[in-house]
């Protein structure tokens, strides 16, 4: 009886709390099923004290398509005659539940080679840049880390100080807390 | 009597179309009236048009399901007009709670559904009711419009009075023959607007290749002024202070300034000495900056001339339009504007314009040509190569700094295109300023994106260097205030005597 005469009330509401709730959620669930982020498979490399990295920007390079683009430096001080392009680089992305490995390109830094001229690297193409779906990264906080894999298969990782939240709508880096 | 009756009912159904009209009229015609002194009544024609439409078609959709209750359907249609209005507001604030996921595909719909729905129960009430209700609320819209309208009248009417004053003088200005003061070089006074002092270039964005910048300009034969501040980061103001040697206060109206840029002390010695007066003035000219601008006197206006060479079929929204249109249902279309702008291609053309034909012109000598290009300044849709960035980034200052680096190629180029043109027997004096540096005016609620840990003094360092090889003893030094960028160079030509401030 009740429901009989508040019936378009009922569903009237019950569309919006579909619409507005369960649809946004149901929508990014398919996202982070069917074209998840790269995982990091195993147990993390040793971090190592012969590199460096730093982390510039987080940024939104298409509305549309939910694509960010992360970007910085980073290379290796040992072995010397190594260039950045002569190992791959990965940023990971490190949460309590998740570790992702975004495979990254290299970007020319003129100005990274400036500064550090005095080690004696090879740096004109330090800078690196990784493009990633914002919707396929779930609700976390992640370290960010570089992680460098040697042609000889060796993997070592940095840690940055920064960190990426991601929240329902938002995605930033800033620095962690110590 | 039946079509006496039939007449009534039909002023009945026009009369109640006012309520949500007047509705949907208000936003516009409120952010019309906070931005008076800086927009002109063109851009509002298709932005009111729109809305006018949609709430009329609303309540055309109501009429239609509440037959003969022509005031319930219009209380129904301002429901969903309300929502219309509100639901761009309304999205940017569960951005801001961020407790779920919020998109466009699954809120607009729901926001339409509630429109629906509350103009349902609305048309509820009785219809004598209705009627009194609907009086209330279209008086009480009609007098918010009203008082607006107190705001914008006097406005418009001073911009029209200024704007009669310019085109008056100004033709008399162009009636006089530039002649008998061939001795005296031409000067080019370039504006790069937001361009930040080549010390920010290098402390804050950790660019040292500025250093060669500056000593190319040196080799060319400028003088580079470092530690430059202007008095303020206001355009109007410091463009007004500089072309009348003036320290003028900053907290003028915008339409004071627009007088005082307008009729200015520089042009009329210029013009007393005989020079042909040339502005490019894209303070003026851009969508995005101040339309309502009173042109300046001179003898040619060059942004009035120049049409985009692409010029793209008209777009719906200009930025006017967009300010409006991002609070309303129609946000969800407003986020993929892009260079097809037909705005932001007159921008290009203007930026490459400057850059290549401005130092070409055949124009009776001596000219003065005062070009203001609103670059670096937002939209960042530059790259550091020239390339055109995402809509996303012209709002974001973490793309400063590559339309920055972009600005310096188009520095160069203008200079380039200056001096090849130029007679080597009278070379040209070229001043290079920005109004202000850069002042990272994010964070401001609009979706912009700020710099970090940007010190506040950078706002006013500035670019200044000066090619002037008829004037080696001109006293440019570090730190020298911009107000007395005419007087250094008056007092060289004209032995005018104007004392340095």
């Amino acid at each position: 009886m009740w429901f009989k005469k508040n019936k378009v009330h009922v569903i009237v509401w019950l569309s919006l709390g579909l619409l507005v709730i369960v649809s946004p959620l149901v929508y990014r669930m398919h996202i982070q099923r069917n074209s998840p982020l790269p995982q990091f498979e195993g147990a993390l490399p040793q971090v190592t004290t012969d590199a460096k990295m730093y982390v510039d920007a987080l940024r939104e390079v298409d509305e549309t398509e939910h694509l960010y683009r992360l970007e910085g430096w980073g290379f290796l001080t040992e072995p010397v005659n190594l260039a950045p392009d002569d190992y791959e680089r990965s940023v990971l992305l490190v949460s309590d539940q998740h570790v992702f490995a975004l495979p990254a390109s290299s970007v020319p830094r003129a100005d990274v080679a400036a500064v550090f001229k005095d080690l004696g690297l090879n740096l004109k193409n330090a800078g690196y840049s990784v493009s990633f779906n914002i919707e396929a990264l779930p609700q976390a906080r992640y370290s960010i880390a570089l992680l460098f894999t040697l042609p000889d298969g060796t993997q070592a990782r940095l840690d940055s100080k920064f960190v990426l939240d991601r929240t329902a709508n938002t995605a930033v880096i800033s620095l962690g807390e110590d | 009597m039946t079509e006496n009756s039939a007449q009534h009912k039909l002023t009945d159904y026009l009369l109640a179309a006012l309520l949500p009209l007047l509705a949907v009229l208000y936003p516009i015609v409120f952010t019309y009236a906070n931005n008076v002194s800086i927009l002109t009544m063109a851009s509002l024609w298709r932005i009111l048009g729109i809305f006018a439409a949609i709430s009329l078609l609303v309540y055309l959709i109501w009429v239609l399901v509440l037959k003969k209750k022509p005031f319930s359907a219009a209380l129904a249609a301002l429901c969903f007009v309300l929502l219309f209005l509100t639901y761009g507001s309304i999205y940017q604030l569960l951005i801001k709670i961020d407790l779920l996921p919020v998109y466009h595909f699954s809120l607009l719909p729901a926001a339409v559904i509630l429109g629906g729905y509350l103009g349902w129960l609305v048309s509820k009430i009785p219809a004598e009711a209705g009627k009194k209700v609907w009086l209330i609320l279209t008086s009480m819209a009609a007098i918010l419009l009203v008082l607006n309208f107190v705001k914008i009248v006097p406005a418009e009417l001073q911009k029209k009075s200024q704007a009669a004053n310019g085109s008056t003088a100004s033709a008399a200005a162009s009636a006089k023959p530039a002649a008998g003061a061939q001795v005296y070089p031409d000067i080019y006074w370039l504006i790069f607007d937001e361009f930040s002092g080549f010390d920010v270039a290098s402390d804050y964005f950790n660019y040292p290749e500025i250093d060669q910048f500056s000593e190319h300009l040196q080799q060319m034969g400028f003088q580079v002024v470092e530690g430059s501040h202007s008095s303020s980061y206001l355009t109007l103001h410091q463009i007004a202070t500089r072309l009348n040697y003036e320290q003028l206060p900053a907290d003028l109206d915008e339409l004071a300034y627009y007088q005082k840029i307008s009729d200015n002390k520089v042009m009329h010695l210029l013009k007393s000495k005989g020079y042909t007066t040339v502005v490019m003035d894209e303070a003026r000219s851009a969508s995005f900056a101040f339309q309502a601008k009173t042109a300046i006197q001179a003898d040619i206006l060059l942004e009035d001339t120049l049409v985009s060479g692409q010029a793209a079929p008209e777009m719906v929204f200009n930025p006017f339009s967009l300010l409006v249109a991002e609070r309303t249902m129609l946000l969800p279309f407003t986020q993929n504007y892009d260079i097809e702008n037909v705005d932001l291609e007159k921008h290009r053309d203007t930026v490459y314009f400057v850059a290549d034909e401005l130092g070409k012109l055949d124009l009776p000598q001596p000219k003065f040509v005062y070009s203001h290009l609103l670059l670096p300044h937002m939209p960042f849709m530059f790259a550091e190569n020239g390339s055109y960035l995402q809509p996303s980034a012209y709002h974001d200052w973490n793309y400063y700094f590559g339309q920055y680096q972009f600005t310096l190629k188009i520095i160069d180029r203008t200079v380039q295109t200056i001096m090849e043109a130029a007679d080597p027997d009278n070379p040209p004096i070229i001043i290079l300023q920005s109004d202000h540096g850069a002042r990272n005016l994010g964070d401001n609620g609009n979706g912009e994106r700020s710099l970090i840990n940007y010190p506040d003094i950078y706002r006013t360092s500035i670019l200044y260097a000066v090619y002037a090889p008829a004037c080696p003893n001109m006293p440019l030094t570090d730190g020298i205030d911009p107000v007395n960028t005419f007087p250094l160079v008056f007092n060289c030509l004209f032995d005018s005597n104007i004392p340095l401030q």
